[in-house]
């Protein structure tokens, strides 16, 4: 499929060589992402605004360096080819580990810490800070459950450190 | 709630910061599906009146002039619009898509129009040879129709654009 004028596939593959599928995307207009934020912030006070791209979603934040639009559908490539792990729990998590949301059973989000807060207990959720790109209303630090509801809840935490 | 305010509900800043915050094809239907203006327009735009209606606000919608350093500001809205007419089987919906999937700088609404038009071709394909129950259009609207999500699954009930869209992606 090709999309829009201007808008192109980006060479990229995971480390094993396998290609990733993906579309670079026009931005859109600065008013509308105006919008965009006041509308989010609005509804999670909690959060910041890190940037307004809107040429990128969360995959392409996270695997592509904010150069193009990735489905979630190529995440098990990624996570297969690039060597990722599980963590047993958010209270695992460090900076630049990866938690996906999921929604009815369908990845919808993926976000990435960026700084590693208090664990859980028994009342409350690891206080960690998160960044991720909201869909194409922009980039966003978040906490792990202070997201739209429309990503659902996480549902794995990944990482791709090396520890001997 | 009034066709007209339905329709400046589904071009307005708003509805397209609620709908872009879905980062795959498939949230961005499911976003549009549990909006309400959506949801109003779903149920109305299966009268042909007001069918006719949102294809007047497609052609409106594409004639506006925009920056062309940035993505049509109108994209979320003709992407609603178009799946509106889809959902409600207009005849209007091939038309619909033709127009859209021609202009440019669009990207949810370039999606929905190709899987549309693809579709299509894979019914004309398949009806040239032989008739699978599969690929038949979609039934006719019942006297109650379900709005997505309500009562069976959205998905259920497109499964050949849903198919399409996800193939579409994978390798």
């Amino acid at each position: 499929m090709s999309l829009g004028t201007g808008c192109t596939q980006l060479a990229l593959a995971t480390k094993r060589n396998r290609p990733l599928r993906n579309m670079t995307k026009m931005r859109r207009a600065p008013d509308a992402m105006g919008a965009a934020r006041d509308l989010l912030c609005g509804l999670h006070p909690s959060i910041s605004v890190r940037s307004l791209d809107s040429s990128y979603n969360c995959m392409g934040m996270i695997f592509a360096a904010r150069r193009t639009v990735l489905d979630t559908d190529v995440l098990h490539y990624i996570i297969d080819d690039d060597g990722y792990s599980d963590l047993a729990s958010p209270d695992n998590l460090g900076v630049g580990d990866i938690v996906l949301y999921a929604a009815d059973e369908e990845l919808t989000h993926v976000a990435m810490v960026v700084k590693v807060g208090l664990a859980a207990t028994q009342d409350r959720a690891p206080d960690h800070l998160l960044l991720s790109q909201w869909g194409f209303d922009g980039e966003y630090f978040h906490s792990l459950h202070d997201i739209p509801s429309l990503y659902g809840a996480p549902v794995r935490y990944l990482t791709d450190r090396l520890r001997p | 709630m009034p066709v007209n305010e339905l329709f400046e509900q589904i071009e307005s800043a708003a509805f397209a910061a609620r709908a872009n915050i879905a980062n795959t094809f498939r949230s961005f239907i499911r976003a549009l599906a549990i909006d309400s203006a959506q949801r109003g327009l779903y149920l109305l735009a299966s009268e042909a009146a007001n069918a006719e209606h949102v294809f007047s606000r497609v052609e409106n919608l594409l004639r506006h002039d925009s920056e062309l350093t940035f993505e049509n500001p109108h994209d979320t809205a003709l992407a609603a619009y178009l799946h509106i007419l889809f959902y409600a089987r207009s005849e209007l919906t091939l038309q619909a898509a033709k127009l859209i999937a021609d202009a440019p700088r669009l990207w949810w609404a370039e999606m929905v129009a190709r899987i549309i038009l693809q579709n299509q071709q894979m019914i004309a394909l398949s009806s040239s040879h032989v008739k699978t129950e599969s690929l038949a259009s979609p039934a006719a609207p019942t006297t109650k129709q379900l709005l997505p999500g309500e009562g069976v699954s959205f998905f259920s009930l497109t499964p050949n654009v849903v198919e399409l869209s996800t193939a579409d992606w994978k390798q």
